[in-house]
């Protein structure tokens, strides 16, 4: 009962703060979760678990996909680190911070998250399966093949690009989060 | 087991609601982006490996028709499209097989909607003769041609003229959404406005638009003509069985969208987009998801109120903005590529994906595998790989 009236209030301290940022409107959004969906997607999730001052929480801002993974998903997201992102052509990373360019940051973003909770295990167990490899679908539609290479997971992208799991299974209230050394790419549809 | 026949049911009850439901009426026109009204569809999702009770709308000249939408003016009235609706059909398909698929996909002429039937609610659509053709221009301008004060002008010309020109009345009070005002900032040097699908940057000192930034469809919107240089852009292959050429539609893929053509004319006549591909944060929605449409399962979390509006649409369930139709966040993302009970796992589902909180009731044996996909938990049969029974939601 304190947990729900905590979150009205810290909902409702937010929703002032909009107002108090924004000017004199009367009318406010809130956030994009409804109450309901709030509470589906419990206390921890992965919008606040995330690093906010990370460039893969930047480029998901950008792209509104923040108040998504706030939501109850739940979902499985690869996050590539800073690193990872410092890799890229500039003239890439730049194009996103553009308004023409959000669709594709949200098809690149959207290949970075898996539907359901896949924990390190779970893949681990597939790639057994399919005797060495195991192909995952993504929310932004294509898949992204995974294989074991040491002790570890690494995921291929449709260009070939692999990427390595370092830090797997951060678990959150909506989903888990597996840190990933390379930013992949989908190919171009 | 009566379980999954009820949450069955009720999808399968659900997904025809969406495909088969009215469009609302007419909204205000307000800014300028009102919702006319006209023929509007539902959003249909397009199924790939679809098949069981999955409403698949697909076929030639299908998907949704847009309702353009009139510039300038008071309320927009909308211009509304070939007389020929489109198809949803429940496809019930009992093979994977690709080409049966396609055959039970393909258009049966007397599942063919008329505009006709698509009555909007406040009254008869003046733009549709008794007999369902269009009657081309009874209010508003000829299908391609914009209003622009008295005239009607020609697509294309809309950007070049607009540009270096005072921000028109009509757009003046189109203010961008609240919750989109960190995307559109306001700058000491410019002020952001948004009027039928385009953003306006406009130069403070003079009230001059400096720029626009198309916001629907990657920026091709019905009425416009498509580029010719797009014209040998074809549709990918994984999607060409739903969109195939006809001898009065042809199908062609650009920026994550695929656009319907005329043909014999060039123009634009639909805009499907692929997933996140298409419609985006900031951006507009059609006016042909004018109707509350959210997946069934997400009902009790996504609802319509007074300050938002929620739509599905390939990819994702939107939070709307209900005066602009802009999209002003992605509540939550989903599948396209969904599991059907009856058909096959799709590729990509070979790892267990239950959620936590699930999986001490739901985890993999020998004998059965547990699969998540859009609010739902499915049983999967080890051997065959096929779906068979919807076991729980968890939205």
């Amino acid at each position: 009962m304190t947990r729900t009236a905590l979150m009205l209030g810290m909902a409702a301290a937010a929703l002032t703060l909009t107002a108090c940022d924004q000017g004199n409107k009367a009318s406010q959004p809130g956030s994009a979760q409804s109450g309901e969906a709030k509470k589906a997607a419990g206390e921890k999730t992965i919008a606040t678990g995330l690093d906010q001052n990370s460039r893969f929480f930047a480029a998901a801002k950008s792209a509104g996909l923040d108040a998504t993974l706030a939501g109850p998903g739940p979902y499985t997201v690869l996050v590539p680190d800073d690193a990872a992102f410092a890799k890229l052509p500039k003239a890439t990373t730049d194009s996103w911070a553009k308004p023409e360019s959000r669709a594709q940051l949200t098809g690149v973003l959207t290949y970075h998250i898996l539907p359901g909770t896949v924990l390190a295990d779970d893949i681990g167990k597939a790639i057994d399966n399919g005797k060495g490899k195991a192909v995952l679908a993504t929310m932004g539609g294509g898949t992204l093949t995974a294989t074991r290479d040491g002790g570890k997971i690494v995921l291929t992208d449709a260009a070939g690009t692999k990427a390595t799991v370092t830090q797997p299974d951060e678990k959150f209230s909506n989903g888990v989060v597996h840190r990933i050394d390379t930013v992949l790419m989908p190919g171009k549809a | 087991m009566t379980r999954f026949f009820l949450a069955a049911g009720v999808a399968a009850l659900a997904i025809t609601a969406q495909a088969g439901a009215k469009p609302g009426g007419g909204g205000g026109g307000g800014h300028g982006a009102g919702n006319g009204d006209g023929n509007k569809g539902q959003a249909v999702r397009v199924e790939r490996g679809g098949g069981g009770f999955k409403a698949a709308a697909v076929g030639h000249g299908g998907g949704q028709r847009f309702a353009m939408q009139a510039h300038g003016g008071g309320g927009g009235k909308s211009h509304a499209w070939k007389a020929e609706g489109h198809t949803v059909r429940a496809a019930k398909v009992d093979h994977v097989n690709r080409h049966e698929q396609r055959i039970a996909n393909r258009i049966d002429r007397r599942d063919v909607v008329r505009s006709r039937d698509l009555r909007v609610e406040n009254g008869f659509n003046p733009q549709f003769g008794k007999h369902g053709q269009y009657r081309g221009l009874a209010e508003g301008c000829p299908p391609g041609l914009w209003k622009k004060n008295n005239g009607c002008m020609p697509p294309g010309q809309l950007k070049n003229s607009l540009v270096g020109r005072l921000i028109p009345t009509a757009y003046r009070n189109g203010l961008v959404p609240l919750a989109l005002r960190g995307l559109y900032a306001d700058t000491p040097d410019y002020y952001y406005r948004y009027g039928d699908g385009y953003m306006y940057r406009v130069n403070r000192t003079n009230n001059l638009v400096d720029s626009l930034l198309p916001l629907l469809g990657g920026g091709y919107m019905p009425g416009q003509m498509f580029p010719s240089s797009y014209m040998n852009s074809y549709v990918p292959s994984y999607y060409q069985p739903f969109y195939p050429d006809t001898s009065d539609n042809y199908y062609r893929y650009a920026n994550g969208n695929v656009y319907g053509i005329d043909p014999y004319t060039g123009m634009i006549d639909n805009v499907i987009p692929m997933y996140a591909n298409g419609y985006g944060y900031g951006q507009m929605l059609p006016a042909s998801y004018s109707a509350y449409n959210v997946p069934y399962q997400y009902r009790s979390l996504y609802y319509d109120t007074p300050d938002s509006y929620y739509r599905y649409a390939p990819g994702a369930i939107y939070q709307v903005d209900p005066g602009t139709s802009l999209i002003t966040a992605v509540a939550s993302l989903l599948t396209g590529n969904g599991l059907s009970v009856g058909q096959r796992l799709p590729m990509g589902y070979g790892a267990y994906n239950v959620p936590l909180a699930y999986r001490d009731q739901y985890y993999d044996t020998p004998d059965a595998w547990y699969r998540y996909n859009n609010g739902y938990i499915y049983q999967v049969d080890p051997a065959t790989q096929v779906v068979t029974s919807l076991i729980r939601a968890i939205v």
